[in-house]
């Protein structure tokens, strides 16, 4: 199937291309050209030349710059464009061209003030995909984020938190709840470049999926749920474009949706900008420079976040460090347009010995270090030839080296057995003390390469109807060259079950390596009679894993990712007014792959007691474990297949703009260590036969051979997640009597999270003095559904004159629901003996062993009653006042009001959520 | 127990401040920058808490302005120190760092905005008892824990101000808000948030001769106290909780982990005059009402306290114009405060029977054993003489207050009643481009009556909640205050200056027993540095 497959990709894409020449060449021989030169000047309010400030075509997806003398020139195929010209520290120009000749823009821009009508608060969106959502400089700048996550309040569904940065910050969308495998799919693409940490493995008790680390000190460590927030500055961030339904075919190794940094470039003032506030301390320090004639410009920048979220406990505090140093240089080589992009990214935590009186008392130490050198280059030529107009290459290499050294004390609850077996069977084994000192490290060093090759082709096929054409190949390898988890063996850091006390070191694990090839086709078509843009973009990516054991099934294995987005925007006239209406439809197939973590699971070796001889006599004393090792690993291992459809409606009336997005995400193929019984045997010394003396020999014995059942994780692809949904948005047009503009956002989302591997029982029951004999198996496992409306309204308030904008943000969360679902089976279909063997079982077949009663669960008491919150609303503010052209201060007060009623939950209890106010301040100084 | 009635006193403050505020926008007067007691941050957080203590001196005049845009950015320090017996729920010591801007603006010829903003980072040292910040704000309901702890906080305020004048009539219309988050480092961790959110309009009468003014105002403030115990794995740590009302008579909380909110929403209405205002003689009333409730809620969804309060205040100012430039003020402060607390009594039931296990909490009834009174008499003289490029100014004042607190009864019984002095003078220079002042108070405070009863057959936390408080106030003290101002100006409106205000208390102990004969000395400091462009 694969290379057929692959074939008829190549095919289609031939096809595409020649069709559409053919088009041009008769064009050509029309004598009628098809293709012009758009110039341009861009000049600042001295009109002076701007340079390297950023000229995008609408809707043809092409960017370029202004070179050293504030010029740009490209041809492209006859038809009508926006062009949209930004430079840092600028408004945004905005410019409709129909191209019928050559055509040349003086265009000045003005620098940004609140002073201005334009000022730009919240998130913009797309005609042609509402649910891209567009955060530009403008709002960055007055939401002034300290994370990712602090600026997706501004999308439909998007909730206000205090923020956290003492913990794993990860991203959810449009879900209600959260889970791994959703933020795992949340595809971070910085300047073109997929970020992740996939490459990123830990396999120690405690800490690693499947156990419970969130009471402990090592609560931060999480792995296998995407990138922790925390670690992306946003202060080098210039604009963030976030995608929650389809992306593009150009995007990959992503389930959830994707969020777009384009970093800061250009020329810029000096910007020192500081923000404090009870948990936060943030201070940065940025400028744009003009290096010598013809050799670009470099934006240098800086800062420093400190972060103690509960003050009360210094060793949750997070201090980080980053820099950036972005380059940017354009020419002509063979008389083409080339730009180079060279960015240089550093990250370090600081204040990494961590301590507070509990660490000291205890003569603990808790050292953490994380660097991170990332290198980007990326290359546009605009080649202008037959297969491409525009040829972008993307080179990078990050490299992450992030330990943790933790010494700590234990309380072992003392006489715990302990083995180092690393072989099945029986082995001497020995006592822990109740209480010592014990060490160990988990050291990460990933390196990762990213190569990414785009084309661009863009056509113009008739007057009403263009075509774009991008396809290109990537290739991703994540080499982790760390020791993985470091532990002493004789004195486990967690004892209490010694389950991934033998780790092997990440470096010995083969490099994570990925390729994809995409090819993505835009058509754009005018139906003039009815007034009427249609867009259809379909796509399809393919990606494939190489350097994977030839017995893994996902070993160069070719898997497609189709992509389909259509629509429709029509202009109404009504009388004088144009009403406008857009609707959407998508349909998207996203692929997560397995991380290393998932792929490379170590063995676990579970150790049980069969002899424990404990005289008072120390040297008398005699342990004895039968070690049974278990694979983790599952060769069968799949992509987390996400399906994805969504439609949409976008209508402008009379100023107002209404949009609704309904959408449906299924995945069926979630990874998770999902634990199982496996039943397990071994001999166990029991009376001895003959008066013991001195140290005890096993042969004087008796033995009783026991059988057990033993819960182990698997990695599979059971975890299953359903989302449903509607997101809504209204802005009004701007209130002149009051200066305000408002919108109202929100969404209803309802997500159901389940399991599609059968659910097992095994009862505690002791029959005739042994362990009860078999596990059930139940068709379905536990569904738990969740559902969350709710509704942001968002007041701003604009006065040019005073160089004042003032927020009010209603955040008005109607009701959260949750509920077990009545799905779930409680009566076995099956059930598994202590052999090994699954034997089906008919429940109402008469002649059922009354054994089997104890696999009843029918008699429980399950509460299935839904448990749905009392609505609740928060207010929060903040002003911004801008002081002569130099500063510009902030205060925002979240949770001025917070208004929560009591509810009932699904017991009957009285429940009632409680919020505190957070507030602080930013200031920042623009110096010329 | 004049710490407890001080923060009641924020009633009333507000009260006259609406009347202030009218002033501060209505009044443009062409006031000296060196208005040396005014606007002072109380190092405690709240700055209304120190404004009562001034009134005598500041006269009112709570700002300067004039019809001119300006943004400025001021640098403060304030400190206190006390050396012997001290108010527990605040500390024997306190440092506090702030940075202020301010930003003023005339919109047109007939409005103005103001606003401000400020950041305080500060420490108060040796709270004893109290789990909570400013825990004198909430009556007896307090939690109580700690024999000691430090309580580092961070408060950001914001105040905007809008006013319009029209022919007849004046309207003003602002908001302030300060939030103040504290948290103590010792077990058990306390992370305070507090918030208090005003809003206030006001409106003036101009008649030919006389006008009249209407304020409201409505805050609405809440605290949410969270209490953890990060002695790592060691397993024995656990918080004991104890507090009025329910705890002492149905259980002692033994916990990990313990949350409080309480809340409060404050209503007041003031309504003043000013009286044949174009002849030499004229009179300003004022009349005061306000109302607050206070209601406490724990976790588990139950109100265990609620605290009443309700306070009226009348003054009544002659002024007169004696020369062209003498002028004479004798004005009377009346006010009474009372405060009642309520505690309500519940039971944990079965809720639900399909499930076992399952309890809740319902209400079985309620109890009102607590209440305070509080009474205060003031008369001030003010005599104030502006030659040109000068400004001289005395003040004498006398005074008496009177307390009254009780709990169930006569079990818990103090009253405290004092008299007070006050004598002050003030002196102002001008200057083309700069500007000083100097300043002084002498405030005597003799103890008329004091007295306390208590029941020891009822168990309780007197000791903890009212006998300190008892044993601070009980005292004779002589306050001695002085303050210098110098102000510079140069280029293009730019003005820098510099205020420096210093206080001492000298106090000795007089009835009880433990703290007899015992000296006090509190010292206190204010400065500030200030930019203006």
């Amino acid at each position: 199937m694969d290379l057929k497959f692959f074939t008829s990709i190549v095919g289609y894409f031939f096809l595409l291309v020649s069709c559409s020449h053919l088009v041009q060449a008769q064009d050509k021989n029309n004598s009628n050209p098809t293709r012009f030169h758009l110039s341009g000047r861009i000049l600042n309010p001295e009109h002076e030349a701007l340079t390297y400030a950023s000229i995008a075509l609408l809707p043809l997806d092409l960017t370029l710059s202004s070179d050293s003398e504030g010029v740009f020139s490209v041809a492209v195929p006859r038809g009508k464009y926006t062009v949209v010209i930004h430079a840092m520290g600028y408004v945004e120009h905005r410019q409709i061209v129909d191209l019928f000749k050559q055509e040349h823009l003086e265009i000045v821009l003005v620098r940004q003030s609140i002073a201005l009508e334009e000022f730009v608060i919240m998130a913009q969106y797309k005609k042609e995909s509402s649910d891209k959502a567009l955060i530009s400089q403008t709002a960055l700048s007055y939401i002034q984020p300290t994370s990712i996550v602090d600026a997706l309040v501004l999308l439909p569904g998007g909730l206000y938190s205090e923020p956290s940065l003492n913990q794993f910050s990860k991203i959810n969308f449009r879900q209600s709840g959260s889970d791994n495998n959703s933020s795992l799919g949340v595809s971070i693409i910085s300047d073109g470049v997929s970020m992740h940490n996939d490459g990123s493995r830990n396999q120690l008790y405690g800490i690693t999926a499947g156990s419970n680390p969130s009471f402990g000190k090592e609560r931060n460590l999480v792995f296998n749920a995407g990138l922790d927030m925390r670690m992306l500055s946003t202060d080098h961030v210039e604009s963030l474009s976030i995608t929650r339904g389809i992306s593009s075919a150009k995007s990959g190794n992503l389930s959830s949706g994707q969020i777009e940094l384009t970093a800061k470039q250009g020329v810029s003032p000096l910007e020192v900008r500081t923000k404090l506030d009870p948990n936060i301390q943030l201070g940065y320090v940025g400028k744009g420079f003009q290096l010598a004639r013809k050799m670009g410009v470099l934006h240098l920048g800086m800062d420093i976040l400190s972060s103690t979220p509960d003050v009360r406990e210094k060793l949750t505090r997070f201090t980080r460090m980053t820099a950036q140093a972005n380059h940017h240089i354009d020419g002509v080589l063979f008389e083409r347009a080339f730009t180079v992009n060279t960015k240089w990214n550093y990250t370090q935590t600081i204040d990494n010995f961590k301590t507070d009186r509990a660490t000291e008392a205890n003569d603990e130490t808790y050292k953490v270090h994380f660097n991170k050198w990332d290198f980007t280059i990326k290359s546009s030529f605009f080649v202008e030839q037959l297969l491409m107009d525009k040829l972008e290459l993307i080179s990078h290499l990050d490299y992450t080296y992030d330990a943790l050294d933790r010494r700590l004390l234990v309380y072992s609850d003392g006489g715990v057995s302990m083995s180092n077996a690393v072989e099945e069977g029986p082995h001497r084994a020995q006592f822990l003390p109740s209480k010592y000192h014990t060490s160990y490290q988990i050291e990460n060093k990933p390196l990762q390469l990213f190569f990414q090759l785009n084309a661009n082709k863009y056509f113009n096929l008739s007057e009403v109807l263009a075509q774009r054409i991008a396809y290109g190949v990537e290739y991703n390898s994540s080499k982790n060259y760390g020791m993985g988890a470091v532990v002493n063996p004789d004195l486990p850091p967690f004892p209490h079950d010694n389950t991934f006390i033998r780790p092997r070191a990440n470096k010995d694990i083969p490099a994570l390596i990925h390729t994809a090839y995409y090819l993505e086709n835009q058509l754009q078509m005018q139906l003039k009679s009815l007034n009427t843009n249609l867009n259809l973009t379909t796509g399809l990516r393919v990606s494939q894993l190489l350097n994977l054991p030839t017995s893994y099934s996902l070993n160069n294995k070719l898997l497609a990712e189709p992509r389909l987005q259509l629509t429709a925007q029509t202009d109404y006239l009504w009388g004088n007014r144009v009403l406008t209406s857009n609707f959407r439809l998508g349909f998207g197939q996203q692929n997560k792959l397995p991380t290393l973590d998932y792929l490379y699971p170590d063995k676990i070796y579970r150790d049980f007691e069969v002899f424990n001889w404990y005289p008072n006599r120390e040297e008398e004393r005699l342990l004895w474990t039968h070690t049974s090792i278990h694979n983790a690993e599952n060769k069968k291992i799949e992509v987390n297949r996400n399906q994805k459809f969504e439609w949409g409606v976008d209508l402008g009336l009379f100023d107002f703009d209404l949009s609704i997005t309904g959408f449906e995400e299924r995945s069926n193929s979630g990874f998770e260590y999902f634990y199982s019984y496996i039943p397990i045997s071994y001999v166990k010394y029991t009376t001895p036969k003959f008066p013991v003396q001195g140290i005890p020999d096993l042969n004087h014995f008796n033995t009783q051979d026991v059988q057990q059942f033993a819960m182990l994780p698997t990695v599979i692809n059971s975890s299953k997640v359903i989302k449903k949904g509607l997101e809504y948005r209204i802005n009004t047009p701007k209130i002149k009597a009051i200066n305000t503009q408002i919108e109202i956002n929100g969404a209803y989302y309802k997500t159901t999270y389940s399991n599609n591997q059968p659910k097992m029982y095994y009862p505690k029951n002791l029959i005739d003095n042994e362990s009860y004999p078999y596990v059930g198996l139940y068709d379905q496992s536990r569904i738990h559904t969740s559902s969350r409306f709710n509704t942001n309204i968002w007041i701003n308030t604009h006065i040019p004159k005073l160089k004042l904008v003032l927020t009010t943000f209603i955040q008005a969360v109607w009701f959260t629901t949750s509920e077990r679902g009545q799905g779930e089976s409680f009566i076995p279909s099956a059930y598994l003996d202590k052999n090994g063997v699954t034997h089906a079982l008919d429940w109402s077949a008469p002649s059922r062993d009354p054994l089997f009663n104890a696999l009843d669960l029918t008699s429980e008491k399950i509460n299935f009653n839904q448990d749905k919150t009392a609505p609740s609303y928060t207010v929060n503010f903040k002003g911004t006042k801008e002081f002569k052209k130099f500063g510009k201060l902030s205060f925002f007060i979240n949770n001025i009001i917070g208004i929560q009623s009591k509810y009932q939950d699904a017991f009957q209890v009285n429940q009632k959520s409680w919020s505190a106010p957070y507030f602080g301040v930013e200031l920042t100084f623009k110096l010329e | 127990m004049n710490l407890k009635v001080v923060q009641l006193l924020v009633l009333v403050v507000w009260s006259s401040s609406c009347s202030a505020q009218l002033q501060h926008f209505f009044n443009v007067q062409n006031k000296p920058f060196v208005d040396l007691f005014s606007d002072v941050q109380h190092v405690t957080g709240l700055k209304n808490n120190e404004k009562i203590n001034d009134t005598a001196l500041v006269n009112d005049s709570t700002a300067v302005l004039d019809k001119a845009d300006r943004s400025g950015v001021e640098f403060q320090y304030q400190w206190r120190d006390i050396q012997g017996p001290y108010p527990v729920s605040q500390g024997n010591k306190t440092n506090d760092y702030g940075i202020k801007g301010y930003w003023q603006t005339v919109i047109d010829s007939s409005a103005q905005f103001i606003a401000t903003a400020s950041v305080h980072k500060g420490i108060e040292e040796n709270i004893r008892f109290n789990v909570m910040r400013l825990g004198h704000l909430y009556g007896p309901y307090t939690l109580v824990n700690k024999r000691h702890a430090d309580f580092k906080y961070q408060q950001y305020q914001l105040t905007a101000q809008y006013a319009a004048n029209f022919k007849y009539v004046s309207w003003s219309i602002g908001a302030d808000y300060i939030g103040d988050y504290a948290h103590t480092e010792t077990d058990p961790r306390a992370k305070d948030i507090s918030a208090w959110l005003g809003i206030n309009t006001a409106a003036r009468l101009k008649l030919p001769n006389h006008q009249l003014d209407l304020a409201v105002r409505y805050q609405h403030h809440t605290k949410n106290l969270d209490l953890d115990v990060w002695q790592g794995n060691v397993k024995y740590q656990f918080l004991l909780m104890r507090g009025f009302g329910m705890y002492d008579h149905d259980f002692m909380e033994s916990v990990f982990n313990k949350k409080r909110l309480y809340r409060q929403n404050l209503f007041e209405i003031g309504l003043g005059g000013l009286l044949f205002k174009s002849r030499k003689t004229n009179v300003i009333l004022d009349f005061n009402w306000a109302k607050s409730a206070l209601i406490t809620e724990e976790q588990n969804t139950i109100n265990l306290h609620q605290l009443a309060t309700s306070s009226l205040s009348t003054s009544f100012v002659l002024k007169r114009i004696l020369a062209e430039n003498w002028r004479a003020s004798i004005s009377t402060i009346i006010l009474n405060l009372d405060q009642k607390g309520t505690e309500n009594r519940y039971s944990l039931v079965k809720v639900n029977e399909n499930y076992s296990g399952i309890y809740d909490y319902v209400k079985i009834g309620a109890v009102q054993p607590y209440s305070l009174q509080y009474n205060q008499f003031k008369t001030v003289m003010d005599l104030e003489y502006n030659p040109d490029g000068q400004q001289f100014g005395l003040f004498f004042a006398y005074g008496q207050t009177a307390l009254e607190e009780r709990y169930k009864g006569t079990a818990f019984y103090t009253q405290i009643n004092k008299s007070q002095l006050e004598l002050g003078g003030s002196y102002s220079k001008y200057y083309r481009n700069k500007e000083w002042g100097l300043a002084f108070r002498f405030q005597p405070e003799r103890l008329r009556q004091a007295k306390n009863i208590k029941d020891t057959t009822v168990e309780s936390m007197y000791d903890e909640v009212y006998l300190p408080q008892y044993l601070y106030n009980s005292r004779d003290q002589d306050t001695y205050s002085l303050a210098v101002s110098y102000a510079y100006s140069w280029f293009k409106k730019q003005k820098v200056g510099v205020r420096l205000r210093l206080s001492s208390i000298r106090g000795i102990h007089l009835n009880e027993v433990v703290y007899a004969g015992i000296q006090v000395t509190e010292f206190f400091g204010n400065t500030s540095v200030f930019w203006e462009f």
